[in-house]
């Protein structure tokens, strides 16, 4: 029987339940009772004792031993990491398919080998929505010129002339809105407002530290096309007043 | 590619050797906790309980290892090793002692702190059971005292013992015998039941 299995038999049991096989096994260590009791006692207190004399070093000890270390391997430090790096993207122990550097240089070959194809949409003939905006471009940047050579120059096909003349039609259109807009804020001039509550006119709305003390506020003005919002406290126009209450 | 930090917690202590020739630190401090503690007991039961000289003893021992980590031969084990240095370490201590005090053993006398023939009959409580306990590892002969340190406090199989000290398994199960004979026999007044 192995030492170990000695001693677990000896601190398991006791001696009055061991087997005649047992204790002829034990004889040699133990040839009675006192004698198996004396070693059970010593194994036993030794599982204590070991745990007792956990010894833990002192810290100086360690700090001493990192400053060793330190000073052993600063030098080395730059070239066993650029070693690391290279036995990390090409080991030599793994087999080529499946070493970090070939399966980077495999994904940038087919990344070449592959971006023609993804970003080559280029149409081989221009769509005809195209051709127009190419066109009103360059009547846009031109427009004497095109508009002397049109008659000249017979048109490719209808759908562009159709089209060339209805954007013509919409600029038009848009130019005429923008000037009814420009008639309209100019015709609600400040004169006209003042003229309306003479009271107020005498403070100049047109002055630049002009305030708004119960007088007219202007709202968002622009000095180049004046756009107004009139307002007065209802205190100092007592028929606009009456006319509330009346209403009211 | 590593692109987590390496965890030496689950590495062998070869590993951990092999790590530290490559200048890794964290592989040190790892290899250090597993043994600092177990390497300190060591000394202080072979060196007469002598608390600075055995903090010395461990430095020198990891000193060794961090300056010449490549004396280990890696086919070997870890811990046989470390435990074959640290016996051979006790054993150039013992030879100065011996020169220095011109004593047979190579033991200090003055290191012996217990009394031998102190009366402990009437305390049976486990401090004092531990300081008998050590007080008859001292009375044991080197040889014997090794061997059973090495096997019951440092937990070493038989095997391993046997190539720390390079001797035969046969010798240290011889050692181991008489030492616990030895030992139960001193101790034999701790116990109530036999004192009845």
């Amino acid at each position: 029987m192995m030492e170990k299995e000695l001693e677990q038999l000896i601190i398991n049991n006791e001696y009055y339940t061991l087997s005649t096989e047992e204790k002829a096994s034990l004889a040699e260590w133990c040839a009675n009772e006192d004698e198996f009791l004396q070693l059970k006692q010593v194994f036993g207190q030794l599982e204590g004792l070991h745990a007792a004399n956990a010894f833990v070093p002192k810290r100086e000890t360690k700090q001493s031993l990192d400053e060793l270390f330190a000073a052993k391997h600063q030098k080395s430090n730059r070239v066993i990491w650029l070693n690391g790096l290279g036995a990390a993207l090409y080991s030599k122990e793994k087999p080529l398919y499946q070493r970090p550097l070939v399966y980077a240089a495999a994904i940038g070959i087919i990344a070449l080998l592959t971006t023609p194809f993804l970003f080559d949409n280029t149409p081989t003939t221009k769509p005809a929505l195209a051709e127009v905006q190419e066109e009103q471009q360059k009547t846009s940047t031109e427009p004497t010129v095109k508009q002397q050579e049109a008659p000249k120059e017979e048109p490719k096909n209808f759908i562009q002339s159709e089209v060339q003349r209805d954007i013509v039609f919409a600029e038009a259109e848009i130019v005429d809105v923008a000037n009814d807009e420009v008639y309209a804020m100019e015709s609600v001039s400040v004169s006209e407002i003042a003229a309306a509550e003479p009271a107020v006119l005498s403070r100049s709305m047109m002055d630049e530290n002009w305030t708004h003390v119960d007088g007219l506020h202007p709202a968002e003005t622009d000095k180049d096309k004046v756009e107004t919002t009139a307002s007065a406290p209802v205190s100092s126009h007592p028929s606009v007043l009456d006319l509330l209450t009346a209403t009211f | 590619m590593k692109l987590l930090r390496t965890t030496y917690t689950n590495f062998t202590d070869e590993k951990l050797m092999e790590a530290i020739m490559r200048g890794e630190k964290r592989a040190f401090d790892e290899l250090y906790q597993r043994y600092a503690g177990p390497l300190l007991g060591y000394f202080m039961r072979m060196l007469w309980r002598d608390r600075e000289k055995s903090e010395d003893f461990v430095h020198d021992l990891f000193a060794k290892i961090v300056n010449k980590p490549e004396y280990f031969d890696p086919t070997r084990s870890f811990k046989t090793w470390v435990y074959s240095v640290a016996n051979n370490m006790c054993k150039n201590e013992y030879k100065k002692a011996e020169i220095r005090k011109g004593t047979k053993n190579g033991l200090d006398t003055h290191f012996s702190l217990f009394d031998t023939t102190a009366n402990v009959m009437n305390e049976v409580q486990d401090r004092q059971f531990s300081e008998a306990f050590q007080q008859s590892m001292e009375t044991l002969d080197q040889k014997h005292k090794e061997a059973f340190a090495l096997r019951h406090l440092d937990g070493l199989s038989i095997l391993e013992i046997a190539e720390v000290l390079q001797v035969a398994e046969g010798t240290i199960k011889s050692r181991l015998f008489y030492a616990t004979k030895y030992l139960a026999e001193k101790l034999k007044e701790f116990d109530p039941q036999l004192n009845r």
